[in-house]
């Protein structure tokens, strides 16, 4: 009797994780078959979903077009037909780009994709929910065996999951195409010798993949959306990144298994634990983090796995290099100039003229800019990309928020303290993950990024609870007090010139050259006897330290810790292709990176220009696309043009001097 | 800001607030004032030749010889829920405006509502000190998620009257909620009143686990029932949900089945409350009864008539189906019929914020400033709307009651106005006809039957 | 005692034994070629003596001490020195920068902290030290080049450069002339022989190259599938039976 029970109490949870699994297995294999047929990271499938979801609801729902139809448009044709247009635009010019500039070009499109779209179509002209699924009364259900309920949709969603990874399996396991699809990504001229056109491969991968995104982005909306916002997708892509991881990205029966495996723990675990237990409370939600980070750390073989070169890559020619050495070290004194007078110009202006609001976005523009300069030494320095920078700044600001409310501390001393928390906190979380490198390094750090505001947030320790006001005093060092805009302006200012004479002074010293020594070469680096992990991880760590300084400063402005406005984990992802989009490798990139990210969409976008909202992403995902082809960074590309301008000027100069001596009658 | 899109995700918080605030399920809680002659003070409209009287008032800001200025800020893109809020809510406030303008408006100038400012969901205070530092503006109406400029708002000394779903107006003495702030931990009698009128004897309490105030709201739920109607089995509890139920609850409504619940009440948003009633019939729970904190919307219900008939829905005002004696609320059916603007819960509230204002100026006098409206509202005990609302006692009401102090600044009385869904429309279920408050004293000690409540304009 | 004492190194990779019992001994300052047909392990062998790879089994002495469990950035303060087949050089750095890389690598001198007091760039000390490595190979004229720019053959002796630089008790040397002409590579083995000469470290030379190996080397080690052939004087082994036979297979019919 109890066994019976036992027996269908499992059947029942496995049968309803099925859908939740489905969904999941769909996007983790469209996205594996993504990644194993270009070689990129495509975090923009869900944004891709977004769009193909939110044109069937526009034909069908709104306009009461036939499902048939809508799905033939929104699916059929429109999502290979944006698939093949970006392959065609992008993602060409990315085979060979380094793994931090695909992950730029990709976030930015995750942006900006979905923004467009909304633009061009004006989708959120009216209410946005009510998403129904591809089947017709969809929510009629039966019942297996009799006893357990399974909805149309469902069962739909299913079968195309299985389908859908069943196509894609023959298609690489039996056919040429599959095979010519693989070696594309390994070597697109290698394929070629063999008289394959690479390029219709390639669309062809794309065409097929961004269909399967379509796919996966209108059938989620008959079970787990039914608010078409860009969010929610991403939110369900990163779950089924960590499905899969499972199949290190590239093995379909694994995403397959992960994404089912993920499904029905969905339902399994709140069948087994009380919810309210620990376990019960934390476990759900952080599930698919917990286990992405797990695969990362622990999966043999999951190591820069993808890190072969193109044997054949020595037959294109060498990309062309700026020769920095090669100018007179006055030419690029003399360009700083202009920044220089820009950057005192407005110092001077916001400490007299601006008005509060004004005086708002050029303070928070500047503490922006001090946790950017984490940017500018994990990226720029190390080479490298981390995705949890919002964690840090939120632990930098959780501690200021319990020291000064159980404490009665000095808000700028808690601060320091968050940051020598912040950079303890990533000297840890260090450890096990600075040996995978570029995109694993880069999805662990996103993992525990998700976890932290899943988890992490929660525990009275750390954040606010309701009873709590999340009120933050401004301090006050010896006489001075801060509570005043103005001074604290200035404090700021203070400290970001601090904070960048200690990041300047880090890339010219020992770190800056091991770091360069180890992005050019590691095996070469620990030839000379240079231990890599000690250097990432100072890295690493003074980097999470400024981000949590950067954090505790940006809540002691707004004098609340407000979290959700603040530290949401994309937002993370965001400020890094921001900054990497204009200089990550130098300081003058963080502090233009503030400037722009606080300043410039109110000032430029909205008084000048009168521009919505929507505009900011569709530019910013524009910025980013083009960072493929100024890999440096924008600023830095014109102000290398400027650099050589200036040097030009001086050699003619230098060269009119010489002329004039030589003529000298003797 | 740019970054708004991705608060969404941490926009859990933000409907988390929402159902905080509606969070005991769907109560108010008001003052009634009984005076000698057993008739309630009426704050709204207003006669009197005060009203015509004109003096030239210079450094006022938003204020000219011709007009009074007032903004409105509220969530539009990036809204986690979908629904209509910022458009709803000003159009509130303009028929409004409209009406009194039609009226002549007050101390010979027009009120204007001049612009309507979206804040992305995550930009609140960068508008409101926007509008602060501009200068030129009066007052404030706030319809946001996330009111993280509450602060600004009350620092510069701008009247601001807001969405009452928030617990960031409490000690801001310039903020003016159309609720009150309500105790963030005392237990309420509504919930368990409804289930032991319905005869129910096992029920669910659940709410989100990423926000603290789903969270709270679930377990106060639950404290309810313990307290009040201790024969009432809480038989499935849940306060871990996640945000929006992207995958479904099944195994917790299973478990609910199992327990043999008949009454669910909830914390969660009206997408949440979505999945959970096609969960129900899925697994052939239909008679279930769901009591939803904030679904009063119109749209919402009919599209999904069959999955949540019969259920329960908590207002935070005298709902557009139940009529009282009120010039305020005939007026406003006038008017949104006149302007051709739908009966939504966030047109009442801007409708209701808009009130507030004009009851605040006309108690100010004809030399009235910032300050002078903040003042005048503040020595009002009894504000309601013209019955709309429990009546609020603004001059004690802006500091947060707490369970162990619930009513030197709490409601004179814990009052609900609960509507029935019944063929896809709502239907009044509490009270009577012409009153459709039930009410208990606050705090309440043992539980008892409410008394049926109107404050409309007496006569 | 010898400098370099390595025996019963095995390594297998899946089915494939890489690597049967091979063994080698390097006296300081000699120079040693290893030699063998492709396929023969010699780059797994390579990488075992540098902790690029761990064996399965055996034992690696270097200077007395073992190393076998040693790290590569570890084996390289004790003494070992390399060179790459495919260069390995660090892009964006000047040729005196990958210099200074290495001798603040080797004296230690820098740390996070030293950085933060403004203490990091290379003092004047250090640069004397690269400035002379740079000029005993020839490098001057390019010294602030950047080597993204430079030709193969001046890369390989930026490599060079840059191995001396932690002041090698041996220097390993992984395919030095491919991608190098004939001149290149006579350039090449003459300044590395002068150099040897002076600063007196062992060689050990991976090389295809039989002249060049012919003319640089001591003695040679021969092996083929994994296991050691021969070794002896180099001259010995070049003109050996087993040479023949390992390049060019068990001849009956070998054609010219």
């Amino acid at each position: 009797m109890l066994a019976i029970g036992a027996v269908d109490e499992f059947v029942q949870a496995v049968i309803q994780g099925l859908p939740v699994g489905s969904v999941y297995a769909l996007i983790a294999i469209g996205f594996t078959l993504t990644y194993k047929t270009s070689g990129i990271l495509n975090l923009a499938f869900g944004a891709q979903a977004y769009v193909s979801a939110a044109t069937y609801f526009e034909l069908h729902v709104r306009r009461e077009w036939p499902i048939w139809v809508s799905l033939l448009i929104s699916v059929g044709i429109l999502a290979p037909l944006i698939g093949v247009l970006l392959n065609q635009f992008v993602f060409k010019n990315l085979r060979t780009a380094s793994p931090v500039a695909r992950l730029v070009v990709t976030a930015g499109l995750m942006v900006a994709l979905p923004e467009i779209f909304k633009i061009v179509t004006d989708f959120e002209r009216e209410s946005v929910f009510g998403a129904v699924g591809i089947v017709p009364d969809g929510k009629i259900f039966y019942r297996i065996f009799d006893r357990y309920p399974i909805t149309r949709d469902e069962i739909v969603q299913f079968t195309v999951a299985i389908l859908g990874a069943l196509i894609l399996f023959a298609l690489f396991r039996f056919t040429r195409l599959g095979l010519h699809m693989r070696g594309v990504v390994e070597s697109p001229r290698m394929t070629e010798l063999r008289g394959i056109d690479a390029e219709k491969v390639s669309s062809f991968a794309w065409g097929l993949s961004s269909l399967y995104a379509g796919l996966a982005g209108v059938l989620l909306c008959s079970t787990s959306i039914t608010t078409i916002e860009p969010g929610s997708f991403f939110q369900l892509v990163i779950v089924a990144i960590a499905a899969a991881a499972l199949g290190k990205l590239v093995s379909l029966p694994l995403a397959l298994a992960g994404g089912f495996f993920l499904g029905i723990m969905n339902t399994i675990l709140p069948t087994y634990i009380t919810p309210t237990s620990i376990i019960g409370q934390n476990l759900g939600p952080s599930l698919p983090f917990v286990m992405l980070f797990a695969i990362l750390v622990f999966m043999p073989g999951i190591k820069a796995s993808k890190e072969s070169r193109d044997p054949m890559a020595a037959v294109d020619p060498p990309t062309d290099t700026i020769s920095i050495a090669q100018v007179s070290p006055w030419a690029s004194r003399i360009a700083l100039i202009p920044s220089l007078l820009m950057g005192v110009g407005i110092f001077i202006w916001v400490l007299t003229s601006a008005d509060q609001f004004w005086m708002l976005l050029f303070t928070e523009a500047v503490i922006y800019s001090i946790i950017f300069l984490a940017i500018t030494v994990f990226t720029g320095m190390g080479g490298q990309i981390s995705l949890a920078l919002t964690s840090f700044g939120a632990i930098g600001a959780f501690t200021v928020f319990q020291l000064t409310k159980n404490f009665e501390m000095s808000s700028l001393l808690a601060a320091l303290i968050g940051a020598a928390l912040g950079a303890a906190v990533g000297a840890l979380l260090a450890l096990p993950v600075l040996r995978l490198g570029h995109i694993w390094l880069a999805l662990a750090t996103l993992a525990f990024a998700f976890f932290f505001d899943a988890v992490m947030v929660k525990f009275p320790w750390v954040g606010p609870t309701s009873m709590q006001t999340a009120e933050i005093p401004r301090p006050t060092l010896g006489g001075l007090d801060f509570g005043n805009d103005k001074s604290f302006f200035l404090l700021c200012v203070v400290l970001l010139i601090i904070c960048s004479l200690f990041v300047s002074a880090l890339k010219r010293g020992t770190t800056g050259y091991m770091l360069q020594a180890l992005r050019g070469s590691e095996v070469a680096s620990q030839s000379v006897g240079i231990n890599p992990t000690r250097w990432r991880i100072v890295a690493f760590a003074a980097s999470s330290g400024l981000a949590a300084f950067g954090g505790a400063l940006l809540v002691i402005g707004q004098e609340s810790v407000n979290y959700g406005s603040n530290f949401a984990p994309l937002t993370g992802l965001f400020w890094l292709v921001l900054v990497i989009t204009l200089a990550s490798r130098r300081v003058s990139g963080a502090i233009q990176g503030g400037v722009v990210f606080r300043v410039f969409p109110d000032l430029i976008l909205i008084r000048l220009l009168h521009l919505a909202p929507q505009w900011q992403f569709a530019l910013f995902g524009l910025g980013a696309i083009n960072f493929s082809k100024h890999p440096e960074g924008l600023l830095e590309y014109s102000e290398q043009k400027s650099v050589r301008r200036f040097d030009r000027l001086i050699s003619r100069f230098n060269a009119r001097k010489q002329a004039s001596k030589t003529e000298v009658p003797s | 800001m740019v970054a708004k899109k991705f608060k969404l995700l941490s926009a859990f918080a933000a409907v988390a607030l929402i159902v905080g605030a509606c969070g005991n399920s769907g109560d108010d809680e008001g003052t009634t004032e009984t005076t000698a002659g057993g008739e309630t003070t009426t704050t709204a409209g207003g006669s009197g030749g005060d009203r015509d009287t004109f003096v030239s008032l210079t450094g006022v800001p938003g204020v000219s010889d011709t007009e009074i200025v007032a903004k409105a800020i509220g969530v539009l893109s990036s809204n986690p829920l979908g629904t209509n809020i910022l458009n709803a809510y000003a159009d509130g406030v303009k028929a409004y405006f409209e009406w009194r303008n039609d009226e002549g408006g007050i101390y010979g100038r027009k009120l204007v509502l001049d612009e309507v400012i979206d804040d992305a969901l995550a930009k609140n205070k960068d508008k409101a000190t926007e509008v602060c530092a501009g200068g030129k503006t009066f007052a404030t109406f706030v319809a946001p998620l996330l009111f993280s400029g509450a602060t600004t708002l009350q620092e510069c000394g701008m009247p601001t009257f807001s969405w009452g779903i928030h617990r960031e107006p409490a000690d801001n003495d310039y903020i003016f909620p159309s609720v009150a702030v309500t105790c963030q931990d005392c237990t309420s009698p509504i919930n368990p009143w409804i289930a032991s009128k319905l005869g129910v004897t096992k029920v669910a309490s659940i709410g989100y686990g990423v926000s603290e105030n789903s969270k709270v709201c679930a377990q106060l739920g639950k404290k309810s029932f313990e307290q009040y109607t201790p024969d009432i089995e809480v038989a499935y509890f849940d306060d871990t949900l996640a945000f929006g139920l992207p995958t479904g609850i099944a195994p917790q409504v299973s478990k609910m089945k199992e327990a043999g619940v008949e009454l669910i009440t909830t914390c969660i948003d009206l997408n949440g409350m979505k999945k959970l009633g096609e969960e129900l019939q899925k697994q052939g729970m239909d008679d279930v009864i769901m009591v939803h904190p904030n679904t009063y919307n119109q749209d919402f219900i009919k599209a999904n008539a069959a999955i949540f008939e019969g259920d329960l829905v908590g207002v935070s005002f005298v709902p557009f189906e139940a009529k009282i004696e009120s010039e305020t609320q005939a007026k406003f059916l006038e008017y949104t019929e006149k302007l051709g603007l739908k009966s939504e819960e966030l047109t009442m509230v801007g409708w209701i914020n808009a009130d507030t204002f004009f009851t605040g100026l006309l108690a100010a006098g004809p030399e009235f400033s910032q300050v002078g409206v903040k003042d005048a509202l503040r020595a009002i005990t009894e504000y309601s709307a013209g019955g709309l609302i429990v009546p609020i006692n603004l001059s004690t009401q802006w500091k947060l009651p707490t369970s162990a102090d619930p009513t030197t600044h709490g409601y004179k009385q814990t009052c609900t106005n609960t509507v029935q869904i019944v063929g896809g429309v709502f239907e009044q279920w509490s009270g009577e006809a012409g009153k459709p408050f039930n009410c208990w004293p606050n705090p309440t000690d043992a539980l008892e039957d409410p008394v049926a409540t109107s404050f409309s304009d007496a006569g | 005692m010898s400098l370099l004492h390595a025996a019963e190194i095995g390594k297998t990779f899946g089915s494939l034994r890489a690597l049967d019992e091979m063994f080698i001994d390097i006296e300081a300052g000699e120079r040693v070629g290893l030699i063998g047909p492709n396929g023969a392990g010699k780059t797994t062998f390579f990488n075992c003596l540098l902790g690029v790879l761990n064996p399965d089994s055996g034992v690696i002495v270097f200077d007395g001490k073992e190393v076998n469990n040693l790290p590569v950035y570890k084996r390289a303060r004790l003494g070992f020195g390399r060179t790459f087949q495919r260069i390995e050089l660090f892009s964006g750095l000047t040729v005196r920068e990958h210099l200074v890389v290495a001798e603040r690598s080797r004296n230690g001198r820098g740390s996070f902290l030293r950085d933060l007091i403004w203490q990091g760039s290379p003092s004047k000390a250090e640069l004397a030290a690269c400035d002379e490595v740079v000029e005993l190979l020839g490098l001057g004229d390019i010294r602030h080049e950047l080597i993204d720019s430079l030709s193969l053959g001046k890369g390989r002796l930026v490599e060079i450069a840059r191995a001396l630089m932690v002041q090698p008790k041996l220097l390993l040397l992984d395919e030095p002339s491919s991608g190098l002409d004939v001149q290149e590579t006579e350039a090449f083995a003459e300044a590395l022989l002068r150099i040897q000469q002076e600063r007196k470290f062992a060689i050990l030379l991976v090389e295809h190259d039989v002249d060049l190996v012919s003319s640089f080397t001591q003695r040679a080690y021969l092996m083929d599938l994994g296991r050691h052939i021969i070794n002896g004087a180099t001259s010995e082994v070049m003109k050996s039976e087993e040479l023949r036979r390992a390049y060019l297979g068990d001849g009956e019919g070998a054609q010219q």
